[in-house]
């Protein structure tokens, strides 16, 4: 095995036991960081990211770019953290144009996005999540596949490379499922053609704390589920749950009233500028 | 002399305008984190109302932003490259001009030890 990728897989073992995190739990990565005291800012630079250890500076600082989808401003958070854990000073993520697969990247680069990958889906999580629901990993559809990127808060895409790179299955099944594009899925999903934009597709095995989303997002949940609050509004019943779609920031609550699961459901305005600890802070409020 | 003092205070508080935008917050929201009212925080924006030396420590505070960026006294956003980004110059030699420009206001407004 690399051995770069050896010191990320290890560097995230060491972070997760730090936290008092298993290695099976998903965890939001903006969270993370500020349990580490780095703030995390969300700015309209055209780039991916960047970590900001200037000299003099109270706090260290990561900047992520409202211009990328949401699911890339996580990876691209867990990278940057990836660069204060390693101590590599000062870093500017660039912005990697969509279909460049082989942007030329320095070990550092490596190391950091191997560490990315193995902090925010453990290979242990991902197998327990296809176990414990009975799906073969090696045989799992496309909305398979999206369920488990959705508990674990990547984008399929990534998830999907992460398995292939992490031999859980292989590149021909990798290839297969890469042809479907999260909006294909979306599409097969609601059984129509919709206003595309990012979703999370949960079901009744998924068990998370928080679920954080963008106002347009949608949200599919098992049908035992209810949603307190104005924040969503049920679009369709579809084959996979309930499908809502986010209306305005906020904080609300899922919950199953027959088993008394819950998690809290974290909406932030779409294309959010600011610190991430404002960013669900009420819409009507902010209206005003 | 009262005109400048005047400029001064309008520039105080377009930079607080700035810091509040930047960090993500509505006047009210603001307002409510700072024990003030919207109009107060409408009103020294735009440079109407005086702030007093607790505030901006409670406004630098809130924002994220060095106390001596809000009152005017390390103006460097002329500067192609401040001091504290000279270091970074190769990685920020990674994005577009206008794109750099952006950090580097960024970087000016960060809080200092």
């Amino acid at each position: 095995m690399n051995t770069l990728l050896v010191q990320a897989i290890k560097k995230a073992g060491q972070i997760r036991t730090r936290l008092k995190l298993d290695m099976f739990e998903p965890v939001n990565i903006f969270d993370i960081c500020h349990s580490f005291g780095i703030d995390v800012q969300f700015v309209s630079i055209n780039m991916e990211g960047m970590y900001l250890d200037v000299e003099g500076m109270e706090k260290k600082r990561i900047l992520l770019s409202n211009l990328r989808p949401f699911p890339r401003r996580i990876f691209t958070g867990a990278h940057e953290l990836g660069h204060h854990l390693f101590g590599h000073g000062t870093k500017v993520d660039g912005l990697i144009e969509e279909g460049v697969t082989n942007p030329p990247y320095d070990s550092d680069e490596e190391l950091v996005d191997g560490f990315a990958g193995a902090f925010l889906m453990p290979v242990a999580g991902i197998e327990a999540e296809f176990t414990k629901r009975k799906w073969n990993m090696k045989a799992a559809t496309p909305i398979q596949f999206f369920t488990i990127s959705s508990v674990f808060g990547v984008g399929y895409s990534t998830l999907v490379t992460h398995c292939k790179a992490n031999r859980l299955i292989t590149d021909i099944q990798g290839m297969t499922l890469l042809k479907q594009s999260p909006a294909k899925i979306l599409q097969s999903v609601m059984g129509e053609k919709v206003n595309i934009s990012h979703f999370k597709l949960l079901d009744e095995a998924s068990s998370l704390n928080n679920v954080d989303l963008e106002v347009g997002n949608y949200l599919i949940l098992p049908s035992s589920m209810t949603v307190e609050g104005t924040h969503l509004k049920l679009y369709k019943k579809t084959s996979c749950g309930n499908a809502f779609v986010t209306d305005h920031s906020g904080v609300t609550r899922a919950i199953c009233p027959l088993t008394g699961k819950s998690f809290f459901i974290r909406i932030q305005n779409a294309g959010y500028i600011g610190f991430s600890e404002y960013r669900h802070l009420e819409d009507k409020i902010k209206m005003l | 002399m009262q005109n400048n003092l005047n400029d001064d205070r309008e520039k105080v508080g377009n930079r607080l305008r700035d810091a509040r935008v930047m960090a993500g917050l509505s006047q009210e929201q603001a307002a409510q984190k700072m024990n003030l009212n919207r109009p107060a925080i409408s009103e020294i924006e735009s440079g109407k109302r005086k702030v007093s030396a607790e505030e901006i420590i409670q406004f630098s505070d809130l924002y994220k932003v060095d106390k001596s960026w809000l009152l005017l006294e390390e103006d460097q956003t002329n500067a192609e490259f401040p001091p504290q980004v000279r270091f970074a110059a190769r990685e920020l030699s990674k994005l577009k001009p206008e794109e750099m420009q952006k950090v580097i206001d960024l970087i000016n407004m960060l809080p200092k030890k």
